[in-house]
């Protein structure tokens, strides 16, 4: 009855730490696509405005 | 802009870099914890055989 005791306790300890693991990668992951997605945005963003600006130039020195 | 793609990309993964050893660094803890406390309860029910 004991050893069915260590066996669960073993149990228990081995769950918790994966779950850690995944809860800590999940994160990570998470992370990482947002700061993708943010510099890609704000990229994106820039480029737009550089275009504007010269569209402006090309159209006022016409 | 175009030549500063690089840049920004390089620097992304840079930081991601830095990222992924502060990950190891939480999943070796938690590694560590899992040794710790499972070579405890080897101790507590290994006495009692």
């Amino acid at each position: 009855c004991d050893s069915v005791k260590g066996l669960e306790e073993m149990r228990a300890q081995y769950i918790k730490a994966v779950s850690k693991i995944k809860c800590d990668m999940l994160c990570y992951i998470r992370e990482s696509k947002e700061r993708a997605a943010e510099m890609i945005k704000t990229e994106v963003l820039r480029e737009r405005q550089e275009t504007a600006r010269k569209m402006r130039r090309y159209y006022l020195t016409c | 802009p175009t030549a500063s793609v690089g840049s920004i990309a390089a620097r992304y993964l840079e930081e991601e870099d830095l990222r992924s050893q502060h990950i190891m660094e939480l999943i070796n803890a938690h590694t560590e914890e899992l040794k710790r406390e499972s070579e405890k309860i080897v101790r507590q029910f290994g006495h009692q055989e």
